[in-house]
């Protein structure tokens, strides 16, 4: 688990590979095929909307073409686009994904079709409640000693503004999106903790340091680079302590260099959470790439082993105290 | 009567109540600021005290489970029992549990000698609980170096110390180890 080594896992992948690629090419076929049907739609809209205008003698009637491409290119479009891909997408996350997982670690299952659920989401307590909530890919099982899950999560907030005419505007802005996972901790705790990236320290300085007290059950700890990277918050101060060991406080850092900026953890519920930010949709097949292109498949497998590893970087399995 | 560019009598009044009183809220919120810090300080204190009875009410048990195996080990039995035995009212309490520490130490590595340890459901048990409390206790010990930051940078820094010295504030001892050996690098040779 520990080690990097793509070749071993993708070694023995050699068949389904063989499949998905043949499928990749139909789905390919297919759309080609569907860009001369969206040609001939085009010209046959036209020359709808020109028939009646002729008849009719009324020139304007020509726009009549216009919904009628509309209607017959959104067919086509899904026939011989959209659901190509998706049946490839589905063969891909079933075909290739979930062996995939079963090699790098036996004891995690994939179920592309599912995610992590709102209230646990919620329960977290990491980001305020969403108005609109997807997830998807999600991943559960044992890693050695720990019961871990995490899926793709997009969390998004509505803000309804009203203009002095009485024009009501209806904007999304982004929660959250990426990784969401769910890791059981390896010792025992009642008081709940979060480790947030600081951003007002970072960007304020001093003042944004006093600024920061300002949230409640701040707590400092003495690790000065885990002190500039993060703001921790716990109504306890021995259990914050003895959750965020200086070890712990090593391991966090290491992960936001891992991970990259912005990461979130939280302690509850005998739970380690761990929310990393990511734009880009993790754990999709790209149909214009080969299916055994071997950057996309050391990409995809590297997604997989990241996640996998924060076990292994938050000493998960050492389990000395009272919890098992 | 009073010319139009003269002040008012209430006017000329008003600074000398205002001053005050803004002074006076001043210096009760900072002393306030002080006592919470303090208490902080003696709240983090009690939770070590807390952690190191856990332990202590553990020491019984941890003697009791390892006897049979301790014919060779008896200098360990013996250090932690004296070390029960030293504690009580004694100043240097804090260097005698460090010595009980020690002690559980060498205790629960007995199971590196004897494989019939490792087999005992109670003496894992009491490893586990013990190893918890070790790591409790050191939670403790940083949550109260942590109050006494917070507390010595209040006694020490402007306008805080000028309060401080006024209500004879001073300041604390941070919680340090008590053999300065134990700071040493430890060089393992493995042959």
């Amino acid at each position: 688990m520990s080690k990097w080594d793509p070749s071993r896992h993708l070694e023995g992948l050699q068949k389904e590979i063989e499949t998905l690629e043949r499928v990749r090419q139909e789905v390919l076929a297919t759309s080609a095929r569907g860009k001369v049907v969206m040609v001939y739609c085009l010209l046959g809209s036209l020359a709808f909307g020109a028939l009646i205008a002729a008849l009719s003698g009324n020139g304007s009637l020509i726009l009549l073409g216009i919904p009628c491409l509309i209607i017959s290119g959104g067919i086509v479009y899904h026939n011989y686009f959209s659901k190509g891909r998706a049946r490839y997408n589905t063969m891909f996350k079933v075909g290739l994904i979930e062996p995939l997982v079963k090699s790098v670690e036996p004891g995690m299952n994939y179920d592309p079709g599912s995610g992590i659920s709102q209230g646990m989401f919620v329960a977290a307590d990491l980001f305020r409640r969403p108005d609109r909530y997807r997830s998807e890919d999600l991943f559960h099982g044992v890693i050695g000693k720990t019961n871990i899950m995490f899926s793709e999560v997009h969390a998004e907030e509505k803000h309804t503004t009203t203009d002095s005419k009485g024009n009501r505007k209806t904007t999304w802005t982004t929660l959250f999106k990426g990784v969401f996972l769910i890791a059981d901790f390896h010792k025992e705790f009642r008081s709940p903790v979060s480790v947030m990236p600081d951003v007002a320290e970072r960007s304020l300085g001093w003042f944004g340091k006093k600024l920061q007290k300002l949230g409640g059950s701040l707590q400092r700890l003495e690790n000065p680079e885990f002190e500039k990277l993060f703001v921790v918050r716990g109504a306890d101060p021995v259990e914050t302590r003895y959750l965020l060991t200086p070890r712990m406080q090593e391991c966090l850092i290491e992960l936001h260099h891992r991970v990259g900026r912005g990461v979130c953890i939280g302690f509850r519920d005998s739970n380690v959470v761990l929310a990393i930010p990511n734009s880009v949709n993790l754990f999709e097949a790209r149909v214009k790439v080969p299916a055994g292109d071997r950057m996309q498949l050391e990409g995809l497998l590297f997604d997989l082993w990241s996640c996998f590893r924060i076990v292994e970087d938050l000493d998960l399995n050492t389990r000395i105290w009272t919890k098992e | 009567m009073w010319s139009s560019g003269s002040v008012a009598p209430m006017e000329a009044v008003w600074p000398i109540i205002i001053v005050p009183v803004v002074m006076f809220l001043i210096i009760v919120v900072m002393y306030n600021g002080f006592i919470s810090r303090r208490n902080a300080m003696r709240n983090a204190f009690a939770s070590i005290d807390v952690q190191l009875k856990k332990r202590w009410d553990l020491v019984p048990n941890l003697v009791e489970t390892t006897k049979g195996f301790a014919t060779h080990e008896r200098e360990t039995l013996e250090a932690v029992i004296r070390a029960r035995n030293e504690r009580g009212d004694s100043q240097n309490r804090f260097q005698e549990e460090e010595k009980i520490g020690q002690g559980i130490g060498r205790m629960m590595a007995l199971s590196e000698s004897y494989p019939e340890l490792r087999s005992s459901d109670h003496f894992l048990n009491l490893q586990r609980n013990l190893t918890e409390i070790e790591s409790q206790i050191s939670a403790s010990r940083r949550a109260y170096n942590a109050a006494v930051t917070e507390w010595n940078e209040g006694v020490e820094s402007f306008p805080g110390n000028v309060l401080a010295g006024f209500f004879k504030f001073e300041r604390a001892d941070w919680f340090e180890v008590a053999n300065a050996g134990e700071r040493n690098r430890v060089d393992v040779h493995l042959s």
